[in-house]
């Protein structure tokens, strides 16, 4: 492992217009987790097909610090959790498309299942297993997407608004598996549009109009004296009891 | 006039809604979680519309690139309009225009639908039930992949529509959606009508913020407050001090 380079990137997909990305310059740190924000259209989707390679990059070129070149990052480098899941379901069963990353890279039949199944029990997909992906609801396409490519467990890794119609366990669940991706050090991208992922980056990159506008390692925005003294509570230890909240809300510092 | 429904079938989760009333205005939630079968009740509904021919329920899906069947921006939202006719009238024309300006999606008339991004997309499914003027909007998650500006225009359309249509919207969001609906259903092998607040205190999972995790703990132990009074600081900090100074708050209770 180690970073990725993208120098002078931009995209654009057709002659004429403008650049939908880029120019821009990053370099994705090893292990690093990033969460890529701005308005709609500002060209987060297509960073991340930049990244993967379905997009040709119109200018610049992208690289590991180890000098390797983009097109020659062995397969499945790259995992992506689409926008839209289900453009990216291609399997008849939920179980088999789940299956089909590992074995696309090359690991046996069985392994490949071993593998799928574990990821259909981590993100509690076991009852939709033998379901068609399209007749999934949206959350769970949704979920079912992620556990893809957690079976893939490529080295860099995108959650294209990872949090888009999943309910408060879906949520939970995705949560829970960003915390263990970042204790594996793993590196990745979440694009989106809700706060709740500052507070889990490392470092939050703006875009606007394609370009990069700010890039800042994070600083919680929430309240901070709140979030502090609600800390112990929020996590489950060392419990403040509601009155002491509750006082501390009226006559204190607290200030929500 | 409100649309009293009977026996719908949701057919992939085997349950009916055994009765139901589609209200003709204002702003109702319905929630439930992942897999459910709201979507499925949306599409029951229009179904019912159609063949009932009592109303015009529109229906913006969850996945808008399902309903954007036309190779441009500008004919995804002027088709039904035209008819066989090449010419859109005066009316028509600044009518859609305005539409799609005020959902940023002007600039992008000569655009493939496709080619947008997955928010812009989003826009456009929205903006082009807009034009239709239904009498039920049924918004499925219509606030996923909008950004912040994005969220204000859906917010304030929703409030312009519901004086003459009603707006039935789903999302996971409760915060959001107890800011803008009071009422709604739970959906989950039934279909139940509640006060959004007491759905939300009965069946939200667990509590994003800290303030919903008190608010809940508050309700747990019987407090009097509003249960919807956590999506708003500035309320909830209200509520708290008048229990305060009422003397409500003991230790003992807690
Ligand atoms: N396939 C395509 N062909 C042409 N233009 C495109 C295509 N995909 C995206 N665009 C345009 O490129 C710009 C950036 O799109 P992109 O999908 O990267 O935005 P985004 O930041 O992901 O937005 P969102 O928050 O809505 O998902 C937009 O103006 C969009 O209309
Ligand atoms: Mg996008």
């Amino acid at each position: 492992m180690a970073s990725i380079i993208l120098e002078r990137v931009s995209v654009r997909y057709d002659v004429g217009t403008r650049a939908a990305l880029g120019p821009l310059d990053l370099t994705i740190g090893e292990g690093e987790c990033l969460f890529v924000t701005g308005p709609n259209g500002s060209g987060k989707t297509t960073l991340a097909r930049a990244l993967t390679g379905v997009v040709p990059l119109t200018t610049g070129h992208i690289r590991m610090s180890t000098g390797v070149d983009q097109n020659k990052w062995p397969p499945g480098t790259v995992g992506w959790v689409q926008q839209n899941p289900r453009q990216q379901m291609v399997g008849a069963t939920v179980a088999e498309d789940i299956g089909l990353a590992p074995l696309w890279l090359g690991t046996t039949w069985d392994q490949a299942m071993k593998q799928g199944q574990a990821s259909l029990r981590e993100f509690g997909l076991g009852p939709w297993a033998q379901y068609k992906p399209s007749h999934l609801s949206g959350g769970w396409q949704h979920m079912a997407a992620l556990a893809g490519v957690h079976a893939q467990d490529p080295t860099l890794l995108i959650l294209d608004e990872p949090d888009a119609m999943l309910d408060s366990c879906g949520l939970d669940r995705l949560k829970t598996w960003v915390r263990h991706l970042k204790e594996r050090h793993q590196t990745f991208l979440i694009l989106g549009h809700h706060e709740r992922w500052e507070e889990i980056a490392d470092r939050v990159i703006n875009l606007e109009a394609g370009r990069i506008v700010a890039d800042e390692t994070t600083n919680y925005r929430v309240n901070e004296g709140w979030q502090q003294f609600l800390r112990g509570w929020w996590v489950g230890t060392d419990q403040p009891t509601v009155t002491e909240v509750m006082s501390e809300i009226c006559h204190g510092t607290l200030n929500i | 006039m409100s649309w009293h429904i009977e026996h719908l079938k949701v057919p992939h989760n085997h349950w009916e809604i055994e009765s139901m009333v589609v209200p003709d205005s204002g702003i109702w939630g319905l929630v439930g979680p992942n897999g459910a079968g709201k979507s499925q009740v949306f599409s029951r509904l229009v179904s019912w519309s159609i063949h009932s021919k009592a109303a015009r329920f529109g229906l913006v899906a969850q996945n808008p690139l399902l309903q954007l069947t036309e190779t441009s921006v500008w004919d995804q939202v002027t088709w039904p309009f035209r008819r066989g006719r090449n010419e859109l009238s005066a009316d028509v024309h600044n009518r859609v225009s305005q539409i799609l300006e005020d959902w940023g999606l002007l600039a992008y008339r000569e655009q493939e639908p496709w080619q947008l991004s997955g928010g812009q997309q989003r826009c456009l499914a929205l903006a082009a039930m807009e034009c239709l003027a239904p009498d039920v909007y049924l918004l499925d998650e219509p606030l996923e992949n909008l950004d912040h500006g994005h969220r204000n225009v859906l917010e304030s359309k929703i409030r312009e529509w519901e004086q003459s249509a009603a707006v039935i919207i789903t999302s996971h969001s409760w915060q959001w959606l107890l800011t803008i609906a009071s009422a709604g259903w739970w959906c989950h092998e039934e279909l139940m009508p509640g006060d959004l607040g007491d759905l939300w205190y009965r069946f939200a999972g667990r509590p994003e913020t800290p303030l919903e995790d008190l608010w809940r703990r508050l309700l747990d132990v019987k407090m009097p407050v509003t249960p919807r009074a956590w999506i708003d600081p500035a309320w909830a900090r209200h509520e708290v001090i008048k229990m305060w100074d009422r003397g409500i708050i003991r230790e003992s209770t807690l």
